[in-house]
């Protein structure tokens, strides 16, 4: 484990260069440290050494002026105790008119909407309503956000069942509400695999693609995130994990609280703020961030600031459409822009041709990228 | 003049601040043994914990002038100790496992904001400590915890005898202790040896 944290912090403390919450901490931890088993200097050592040190300081009529050792400050991360919030702005972009692009049918690459899936153990599947937002998962039953019921639900009680999977196609997205009153928002193409209640010691989850988490606070009971490269640890926390199976790199990202990154072979923590990239080899972290391009898509817009690939790789799930490369397109290109994803495709690849560097066909469920 | 012993904590201070080396001492010999035992608790060597009581009392007196213990002295004493102990496990000078526990505890984020409440759980801590001294040191520490006035002064000043004194200072402390939002110093001193 990294305690450079904590030697920096205790460094501020001695220089008196700590926030009140900083302090707050330290005197905490001091307050509750268990110190074991503690086995005592006899009486009689204690006691000669009392009058050692005595002696030495009578010793000494004059006082003398000590050398103050100054404390090196590490240049390690501040302590982040102060909380970064997902309150972001909903960004929407009024649409210029542009020069025509070439675009030859737009209407079945339609923008994604909320689209899921829900089946348990047992075999039952429900197909969510696409009216609806967000399901709660409370124990055996399942209900809309609203209080509306779940067709076909009853299937779903019989039986002895413990486990079920939130499924979103390319083209979906949906939110739902564990048992623990966790928040998940799935992006598209994304499985959320879960427990109808959380029971025992820890409340683990599964996810493939890629979700946003606010877990509910239970500090007894650690909540943690699987995903194929790594499992996440956390108590009460907001954070986005990447984990689409055709992406190296397993992206979290942390925005308010703390979690645990565990990978077979390292684990890390992240204070919010943070990204960790763990592909199967290592785990980097990382704060150079646009916190805001990252969960953009659960707030409702593409938000990109990234090479074409990565921009065509998230226009794939949204749209549900098949992308082709022809030669001599740049992929390392960076493009950035916002867009919301309610919008057509034609339009966010409108506001891409702009910039006069990439071109693009649509046919049917096909999108080319030209030079 | 009775013993320096005799003495409460805060005459014992403003006298420390004179410059009076026997009211220095009187502190030393009266809070030595907590002090060192609490350290030990955590640094588990000898050597070190020498250094850090003896540093700590170089500084009492070096700093004399300055000093105004706001929450009393023992809280005072309590913060300097820690504040070395902080030192010591900052530069490696004892086990490792308190930086990895800090660390963790980093991460778990939780912890008292509550100034005063973090000061009344200081004072729970020693006087856990206290009670768990040796007999013989605890009856000498008790013994020259006296209050602010001691029974005697406060009987001559008020005619009358020092049982009655006693019996309303007990009953006072009955009331201020259930007040525990009062400021740590009257909580501390008020005290008494035989509560403990």
């Amino acid at each position: 484990m990294n305690t450079n944290q904590a030697k920096a912090l205790l460094e501020k403390y001695l220089a008196g260069t700590c926030t009140k919450e900083e302090k707050a901490l330290l005197e905490t931890w001091y307050l509750q440290q268990q110190l074991g088993d503690f086995q005592d200097l006899d009486d009689a050592d204690r006691l000669q050494d009392m009058k050692r040190i005595r002696r030495s300081l009578q010793m000494r009529k004059t006082t003398t002026r000590r050398l103050s050792t100054g404390f090196m400050r590490k240049a390690a991360a501040v302590l982040a105790v102060a909380l970064i919030t997902g309150g972001l702005y909903v960004y929407t972009r009024k649409t210029d008119t542009l020069s025509t692009a070439a675009v030859e049918q737009a209407s079945l690459a339609v923008p994604g909407g909320n689209r899921a899936i829900l089946s348990f153990d047992n075999g039952t599947t429900i197909n969510l309503s696409t009216d609806k937002e967000g399901i709660i998962a409370k124990g055996g039953t399942v209900t809309y956000d609203d209080g509306t019921a779940l067709a076909n639900q009853s299937d779903a009680q019989a039986g002895t069942i413990r486990q079920a999977s939130l499924t979103t196609p390319a083209g979906g997205q949906y939110r739902i509400t564990l048992s623990d009153g966790t928040r998940v928002w799935l992006n598209a193409a994304t499985t959320l695999r879960y427990p109808l209640t959380f029971v025992g010691r820890e409340r683990r989850v599964e996810v493939s693609g890629e979700a946003y988490f606010e877990v509910a606070n239970n500090p007894s009971v650690p909540f943690k995130v699987s995903t194929q490269q790594q499992t996440i640890e956390v108590l009460g926390t907001h954070f986005n994990v990447s984990a689409y199976e055709d992406d190296k790199t397993t992206k979290t990202t942390l925005l308010q609280g703390s979690v645990k990154v565990n990978s077979p072979h390292r684990s890390e923590y992240l204070f919010p703020g943070q990204q960790a990239q763990v592909t199967a080899e290592s785990i980097h972290i990382t704060d150079q961030l646009d916190l805001e391009s990252i969960i953009s898509w659960k707030q409702g817009y593409f938000k990109f600031n990234e090479n074409i690939e990565g921009i065509m790789n998230k226009i794939a799930r949204w749209y549900d459409v098949d992308v082709v490369y022809q030669n001599g397109v740049d992929l390392q290109q960076t493009f950035s822009g916002k867009m919301s994803r309610s919008r057509d495709l034609a339009d966010l690849l409108k506001l891409m041709e702009i910039t006069g560097s990439v071109h693009f066909k649509i046919e049917g469920r096909r999108v080319t990228v030209m030079p | 003049m009775s013993s320096y012993n005799d003495l409460s904590d805060n005459k014992l201070v403003s006298l420390l601040k004179e410059g009076n080396r026997d009211a220095f001492t009187a502190i030393y010999d009266r809070y030595f043994w907590l002090l060192h035992r609490h350290a030990y608790k955590w640094v588990r060597n000898r050597d070190e914990v020498g250094d850090i009581v003896h540093e700590l009392f170089l500084r009492l007196w070096e700093k004399r002038d300055t000093l105004s213990p706001d929450g009393g002295l023992p809280g005072y004493l309590y913060a300097s100790v820690r504040n070395k102990i902080f030192n010591q496990i900052a530069h490696n000078r004892v086990k490792s496992e308190y930086l990895t526990s800090l660390q963790d505890f980093i991460h778990r984020g939780e912890c008292i904001t509550d100034h005063p409440v973090r000061e009344k759980l200081l004072v729970e801590l020693i006087e856990r400590e206290i009670a768990s001294m040796p007999r013989r040191m605890r009856e000498i520490f008790d013994l020259s915890r006296k209050q602010l006035l001691s029974h005697r002064e406060i009987s001559r000043e008020l005619n009358i005898s020092e049982q009655t004194v006693r019996k309303h200072i007990q009953h006072a402390l009955r009331i201020l202790r259930v007040n525990l939002g009062l400021h740590f110093l009257f909580f501390f001193f008020f005290l008494p040896p035989t509560s403990l």
